[in-house]
């Protein structure tokens, strides 16, 4: 009987809201392909139907805010409520195992964990981020709720799915989950979304002159994501090379990301797009020279795999995942976090060494190719669920 | 409400009633037997949240695992009586899960408790309140005029409105009709009809 897998989750195409969305559509549709039936449960999105077949997997899609709060803390758990009497609806119509419930965070732990015991189903997590690493440690009591949750799914999940060896140790270390229970399984990227993509110089065009280089900074504005150091590392680089520099993204720090480059003197070589679609920053992936990640925290860095894929050479912070993903000046180059002066040198390092560029996009394609194809992820994601039910 | 579901399942063991007792432990989890009722004790899974709201739907999610593996080594039980709003949500639970029938106690209001408060977790209590009436198979009440506040608030359900009258020689018989009312010969509590082996 083929194993059924039930992946609650808060987001899944055409509802984006971070990286879990995109990960669960593309680990499911994979699943799919190697036997494994996939219902995905999750949040209803306007003009989406309430059920639909998407490349094989099952997506159920509940209402989200038929008990409705302002407060985000209790709507998630209210969302939470909804989504495990939805799945509770579709495991009772299986007729027979083995069965997984799949959790994305501590988004959906309420769900996976009351499914768990009330249906006597193995319980799998994937905890892609921790509350500790995105705010720096605990400080508040909102803090320490999404911890204590983070650290009750890990306590209460068979198996932990961690996207690198880096969230593998903080999980085990300001979690408590022990090391046995965890599995380290990368995110992935399919090469293939960047072939045949037109209009690449078009977007070239717009932002950049022919004689400028095109550097890119793809993410949320945040703290964690290190906009901030770029800022400082822009005039060192005009220094000595004439570039156009895109932040494309939107999040709490825009207003002061704008007031910063409007009083920078270098207001004229700086693009602060906001949010731009997906299409638009393939197309910037393939048009830019150089794509700078310069994160104080990151899990994974999946910007740096996406900007891989398209042939983009990457300048990366040496932390978190993207230390796993970079192998300095073989797969991308890397800086000290939090520097300046040092993402100012990686990005001319890049900039300045046609040589390294060349080797760089050698060797990155293939170890695309090589460790973060989805198929291999969906295998590897499928033993685990064996495990977990043996 | 403690010492209400206190007198009542002491009433209800006398009457020949098995009662479990599922409810908050302030420290360590732990099994009480008060007047041949069993009382668990259950442990909220996280130390600190916000708001009431977080800490009623992460603490009912411990007592559906509880009420779970209770009703695994039962067999079967016949209703599930939820007072108030905060453990709506594990009564649902099990409801959809093990098809028991769900009696819903209200003993005050969220519009009785914060009159003219239209906070988000007002709004938030108010949404429970209204999911709980609209799904459980019976809804007691102590007053004709609680029922009517029911009514008036979340729409026509006084077909499964009972009024029973606590402390009186009524209520034993009164509440014991609301619950034969609902239950159904046995639920459906093992594990088997999913195949999964207990």
């Amino acid at each position: 009987m083929a194993l059924k897998a039930v992946m609650l989750t808060w987001e899944f195409p055409p509802r984006i809201v971070g990286g879990i969305s995109p990960h669960v559509y593309n680990l499911s549709t994979n699943l799919v392909k190697l036997g494994v039936e996939v219902h995905v449960v999750t949040c209803d999105f306007p003009n989406t139907p309430e059920y639909e077949v998407v490349e094989g997997v099952e997506v159920h899609r509940f209402d989200s805010y038929n008990l409705p709060t302002p407060d985000f803390a209790a709507w998630i758990q209210l969302m939470n409520l909804n989504m495990q009497r939805a799945a509770a609806r579709i495991i009772k119509s299986m007729k027979g195992g083995p069965i997984i419930v799949h959790a994305h965070d501590w988004l959906s732990a309420k769900a996976g964990i009351g499914l768990k015991h009330l249906n006597g189903l193995p319980l799998v997590s994937t905890i892609h981020a921790t509350e500790y690493g995105r705010r720096g440690g605990i400080f508040s009591d909102y803090n320490r709720m999404i911890h204590e949750i983070e650290v009750w799914l890990g306590s209460e999940s068979k198996r932990v799915i961690c996207c690198s060896r880096f969230m593998a140790e903080q999980v085990q270390k300001v979690l408590g989950v022990p090391y046995e229970k965890i599995r380290v399984i990368p995110n992935g990227i399919d090469p293939s979304i960047f072939m045949n993509l037109g209009g690449v110089e078009d977007v070239r065009s717009r932002f950049a002159d022919k004689n400028e280089r095109l550097v890119l900074f793809v993410g949320r504005l945040v703290v964690e994501k290190g906009v901030h150091v770029l800022l400082d590392a822009i005039p060192k680089v005009l220094q000595k090379v004439d570039a156009k520099f895109v932040i494309a993204g939107d999040g709490y720090m825009k207003s002061e990301v704008v007031k910063r480059v409007a009083e920078s003197g270098v207001a004229s070589k700086v693009h602060v797009t906001g949010y731009l679609d997906t299409d638009t920053i393939r197309r910037l992936f393939l048009a830019a020279d150089v794509c700078v990640i310069p994160s104080l925290y990151e899990p994974f860095g999946i910007v740096a795999l996406e900007a891989m894929a398209a042939g983009c050479p990457v300048v990366a912070s040496d932390t978190g995942g993207l230390s796993e993903i970079i192998e300095h000046e073989k797969t991308g180059v890397k800086v000290y976090p939090n520097n300046p002066d040092s993402l100012a040198w990686g990005i001319l390092r890049v900039l300045e060494s046609k040589d390294l560029v060349e080797y760089l996009k050698r060797n990155m394609r293939e170890k695309v190719e090589r460790e973060y194809r989805w198929d291999n992820i969906a295998q590897t994601t499928k033993s685990v669920y064996e495990e977990a039910l043996n | 409400m403690a010492w209400y579901v206190c007198e009542l399942a002491r009433r209800l063991k006398k009457g020949g009633v098995d009662v479990y007792v599922l409810t908050y432990a302030p420290s360590e989890e732990r099994v009480d037997v008060d007047e041949g009722v069993v009382v668990k004790r259950v442990k909220p899974p996280v130390s600190v949240t916000t708001n009431i709201v977080v800490w009623s739907l992460l603490f009912t999610t411990r007592l559906q695992a509880v009420a779970a593996n209770l009703i695994h080594s039962l067999g079967s039980v016949d209703v599930v009586d939820a007072h108030e709003w905060i453990t709506v949500d594990a009564a649902l639970a099990l409801k959809d899960r093990f098809e028991i029938p769900f009696v819903y106690t209200i003993h005050s209001l969220e519009k009785h408790r914060s009159a003219s408060s239209a906070t988000p977790l007002n709004i938030a209590i108010e949404s429970v309140e209204g999911l709980g009436c609209r799904e459980a198979d019976c809804i007691v009440v102590k007053s004709e005029w609680m029922k009517h506040e029911v009514t008036s608030k979340v729409g026509d359900v006084s077909g499964k409105i009972r009024v029973v009258e606590p402390y009186t020689e009524r209520w034993l018989e009164g509440v014991l009709e609301a619950y034969r009312s609902v239950s159904k010969d046995g639920s459906k509590s093992s594990y088997a009809d999913l195949g999964i082996p207990t």
